[in-house]
């Protein structure tokens, strides 16, 4: 037959360039928009700075430090590869271009491996052109300030994946729908899902679950479920030590993954039936899982919203409602093309998928279920952190400090007491006033998080167990394991903020260190929780730097520590005395408890806002007397406000006395 | 050449066609009629192997059409609604075609560019309706098709570029035995090419026919006698529609043309015509007692 032999006489090789040359002039402007942007970011601005008379000074993160801009690069790398997948692929959904296309004898495979091709072409040409204008400049110039060959290469190789990432996953989107515009959103959607949908779970969590932390989750692996985070991460937090954006791992595992979206895509695009042109989702099976996905998210997103200003489950439940609501609305529009939705068979659909959506909302905590009731056995626990913060512990673990873990049994037994009670009292909604946060490291290798807010009095007793050990001590004063070799500068300043007293000389650090310590290793609960009198701060700079973590307060009742200033003649300047103080107000704590707030400070505003006249100080004598009193108390008799300068109302400190340890001359005055 | 057996096809939950049967001989040229959204842009996309049917069997040049590139080098589409690639001349787009089909003629598109007259370096987009429905039709027959399907194609074109349009797709069918599916909204504008005729109403076939028969078996005669004896009714003839003016009777009648006359001659009729029928009207006759609003459909 005839076409039979037509058929056979095939010239036409695999490869069909004409498909290549329309693409280019179709999207070629794209590549040359990238590339200029990139020459203007990047090697433009490196001549820039080499002719100039006084050359800003590079930070150690070459190419993607702040003279290259990163953050512009970053929008060249957001936008231009989504902007090539959509224009590329544009043709799906566009009912006539997609007759046009498919109505040639190519098999859509084909046709799609050569968008492909031109695709990947034009986006890495671009990178590839900066990359040779930086070699060859490498090798003509000295550049070694600004970035190394190595650093160049590893630029190259990050911006070709995540250019491929962004690329590859815009055109799966694009056989996924049939709207360009809901193409562009989308894909941007499907880069952050992952970690949008783990910011709201976690959130949720946190609030639904005891104990969960919710810090340590986002903290600690958010970046790993979306490559847009990953990428601004390294900029957002300055003091990083990466070097790089991306490490090399996840650099590989992004590599793979561009690869699975583009196998991906292909078979889609087989299977994707072309009169879907022009339809929001071109798979009709994926609208129902669209509209819950859509659901769920809105109503965990109006659930979080509502929580954080409400804090009551009555109000997150309202914002599931209001959230999911929404999400049906919005998604159902989205599929329909028209705002017009309100009718009688969506409202059917809004109960249907908003018990689907309940359904899961309910669920997810019950997956946890385990997790609330949990508690580490003694026996299994090799050591055990305990702080009031997981910033702090985090802290120790970005500086690459020793981690003052709990190691005795005894010890670790009081945290496990401690954790239990935690778990009876605390409510995940009620925001305690003290936070508490363990990390357990088992013995066969596995970490453990809790956090819990509760307040403090309620589990006071397990809680001073803890405190008293000496390991926990070790956590709550980092100072005890500096070495004061390693100090340079030691600076203690009064409260007062008058005078204040450093010293260089090695032997009165070591002096000074050394009895801090002996007193911090007595300390007693009630010292470390309310301590007595106004304090100092002590700062240290070690090893030339002024920030770390050593930093302590100096209290009144630090004796040995006090005995040695007095003993060098520093005691005047170091601490506050009587005589720094202008005038001291006494107040009568009030008796009606509707403060929302117990803090003393604030008790102590509001006092002065409704006018009440307080009981004045000015001699030497009496403040002294009255500077005995406690800080951090909740509640007692009377409180004392000391003012530093006349002329400085704000300036103040507070401390208060029960009943019982108040001055005869209050007490007189007030009875 | 083309088989369709019990199609159907849904578009998002919308039946547009419903067990499709027709069959297009090699070298024939099928008129595909019907009205607006009768689902004849779909079954022609179906057959173009761009849709895909939800059910039934699909085969141009005894294959499945469907994603099979070595049938589709042998056919090629042209959409009611033209679509070139954007800022494209049709040099340009004859270099794409040419990429795309084994059996492109070089020769075949110089001669057709004397035909047409048209500036091949002048961007399509800067032509008129009718100039890129020409510039189609010139790349289409460059491509020397087994195939060829046409979804309205006389939409916008004058009289003069009708007729040498037509006069091309006669020419070819006559000499490589090209086999050609036209639709139309409008029977009188493929009465004088079709040899067959489907008409598609609702997405089903109501019926097919072809048009040699159907003229050599339809008759429109105008009769008169002088005696009045003569009833139609009673008479031997297969009487698809009368009217009486007068002593004169209009008669549309089937069969062959021989016999009817012998049967007239028998009533020795004062006046005998056989008047000219055109398609349309057979279609009316022949559909009338099916009860169709006909003239609807097709006009």
């Amino acid at each position: 037959m005839k076409w039979g032999v037509q058929g056979m006489r095939s010239k036409t090789s695999s490869f069909n360039k004409e498909i290549i040359k329309q693409d280019f002039r179709n999207v070629g402007w794209i590549s040359i928009v990238y590339f200029l942007g990139l020459f203007f970011i990047v090697p433009m601005q490196l001549f820039m700075e080499m002719s100039k008379e006084e050359p800003s000074i590079p930070d150690d993160r070459g190419l993607f430090g702040s003279i290259f801009a990163y953050e512009l690069q970053l929008f060249f790398l957001f936008i231009m590869p989504l902007l090539m997948a959509v224009f590329l692929f544009r043709y799906l959904h566009v009912k006539g271009a997609s007759d046009f296309a498919h109505s040639f004898p190519m098999k859509r495979g084909k046709l799609y491996q050569h968008h492909i091709v031109s695709g990947v072409i034009l986006l890495i040409l671009p990178i590839l052109l900066n990359y040779l204008i930086l070699i060859i400049t490498a090798g003509a110039v000295d550049v070694q300030d600004y970035y190394t060959v190595t650093n160049l290469g590893y630029w190259l190789w990050l911006f070709s994946t995540m250019t491929l990432l962004i690329f590859m996953v815009g055109v799966f989107v694009g056989t996924l729908t049939g709207l360009s515009a809901v193409q562009g959103i989308l894909t941007y959607i499907l880069l952050f899902l992952p970690a949008g949908l783990y910011v709201l779970i976690a959130f949720h969590l946190s609030s639904y679950i005891k104990g969960y932390s919710g810090d340590v989750v986002l903290e600690r692996s958010i970046q790993y479920f979306s490559p847009l985070v990953d990428l601004v991460e390294f900029q957002r937090y300055a003091p990083d030590p990466a070097e790089v954006p991306v490490e090399k791992l996840p650099l590989i595992i992004y590599g793979l993954v561009a690869a699975a979206f583009y196998v991906l895509s292909l078979f889609l695009y087989k299977k994707r039936s072309l009169e879907s042109a022009g339809r929001a989702l071109a798979v009709t099976a994926l609208n129902p899982v669209f509209k819950v996905g859509v659901t769920f998210c809105f109503a965990l997103f109006g659930g979080m919203y509502f929580t954080v200003s409400q804090n009551e489950y009555s109000w997150m439940i309202m914002g599931y409602f209001i959230g999911g609501t929404f999400g049906y609305a919005a998604a159902s529009m989205l599929l329909e093309k028209t705002w017009r939705v309100f009718n009688w068979r969506h409202l059917k659909g809004w109960f249907g998928y908003g018990a689907v959506t309940c359904a899961l909302i309910a669920i997810i905590p019950f997956l946890w279920q385990n997790y609330e009731s949990y508690v580490p056995k003694s026996s299994e626990v090799e050591k055990v952190f305990v702080s009031n913060g997981y910033w702090q512990y985090q802290r120790m673990v970005d500086e690459e400090m020793e981690i003052p873990f709990i190691t005795s049994v005894e010890s670790i037994q009081s945290t496990i007491d401690l954790h239990e009670q935690l778990i009876e009292v605390s409510n995940p909604l009620e925001d305690g006033r003290d936070s508490f946060f363990f990390v357990y490291r088992m013995e066969d290798g596995s970490e453990i998080y809790r956090q819990y807010r509760v307040d403090e009095q309620e589990v006071a007793e397990a809680k001073k167990a803890v405190y008293e050990t000496e390991e926990y001590k070790k956590i709550e004063y980092p100072v005890l394991g500096l070495d004061p070799d390693k100090v340079n500068r030691l600076h203690i300043g009064s409260y007062s903020g008058q005078g204040g007293k450093e010293f260089y000389d090695p032997e009165l650090i070591a002096g000074f260190v050394e009895v801090l310590k002996e007193d911090i290793e007595g300390i007693s609960y009630e010292d470390m929780v309310t301590p007595r009198g106004l304090y100092s701060n002590v700062h240290f700079t070690v090893n030339g730097n002024p920030d770390n973590p050593f930093h302590v307060q100096l209290h009144p009742s630090f004796e040995r520590t006090m005995g040695w200033l007095k003993e060098k003649g520093f005691y005047e300047e170091a601490m506050t005395l009587p005589a720094d103080i202008h005038r001291a107000d006494v107040y009568r704590w009030p008796e009606n408890r509707d403060f929302s707030n117990n803090h003393v400070r604030l008790i102590v505003e509001r006092l002065k806002e409704e006018g009440i006249e307080p009981l004045e100080f000015t001699s030497d004598e009496k403040i002294g007397s009255l500077m005995k009193g406690q800080q951090n108390q909740e509640d007692g008799a009377y409180i004392v406000a000391f003012y530093f300068d006349e002329r400085n109302s704000d300036h103040y400190e507070v401390l208060s006395f029960g009943k019982e340890d108040a001055p005869d001359f209050i007490k007189e005055h007030f009875e | 050449m083309i088989e369709v057996q019990g199609l159907h096809k849904s578009i998002d939950r919308t039946k547009i066609l419903k067990d499709v049967s027709f069959y297009v001989q090699k070298g024939s040229i099928y008129g595909l009629l019907g009205s607006n959204g009768a689902g004849k842009t779909t079954l022609m996309r179906i057959l173009a192997g761009i849709l895909k049917q939800n059910d039934g069997i699909v085969r141009v040049l005894e294959e499945d059409i469907f994603e099979n590139d070595k049938v589709k080098q042998n056919v090629v589409f042209l959409p009611d609604n033209l679509y070139f690639l954007p800022q494209y001349t049709t040099k340009q787009m004859a270099d794409y075609y040419r990429s795309m089909y084994d059996g492109w003629s070089e020769e075949r598109y110089e001669n057709l560019k004397r035909v047409f007259h048209l500036d091949e370096k002048k961007k399509i987009s800067q032509f008129s309706k009718g100039m890129q429905r020409q510039v189609a039709f010139w790349l289409a027959m460059s491509a020397k098709p087994d195939v060829l399907i046409i979804d309205e194609p006389f939409d916008g074109l004058d009289a003069v570029m009708r007729q040498k349009v037509r006069s091309l797709i006669i020419q070819d069918v006559a000499e490589r035995e090209m086999t050609v599916l036209i639709s139309s909204h409008n029977l009188r504008e493929v009465e004088d090419i079709c040899d067959h005729v489907g008409i598609l109403h609702k997405g089903e076939i109501l019926l097919e026919r072809d048009l040699d028969d159907l003229k050599a078996d339809v008759h429109k005669i105008q009769v008169a006698f002088q005696e009045e004896d003569f009833d139609p009714e009673t008479s031997n003839l297969d009487v698809l529609h009368q009217e009486k003016r007068g002593s004169v009777f209009l008669l549309i009648v089937r069969g062959n043309e021989t016999a009817i006359s012998a049967e007239m001659e028998k009533y020795r009729p004062l006046v005998y015509d056989r008047l000219p029928l055109t398609l349309e009207e057979i279609f009316i006759y022949e559909m009338g007692g099916a009860g169709y609003a006909f003239e609807n459909i097709i006009v």
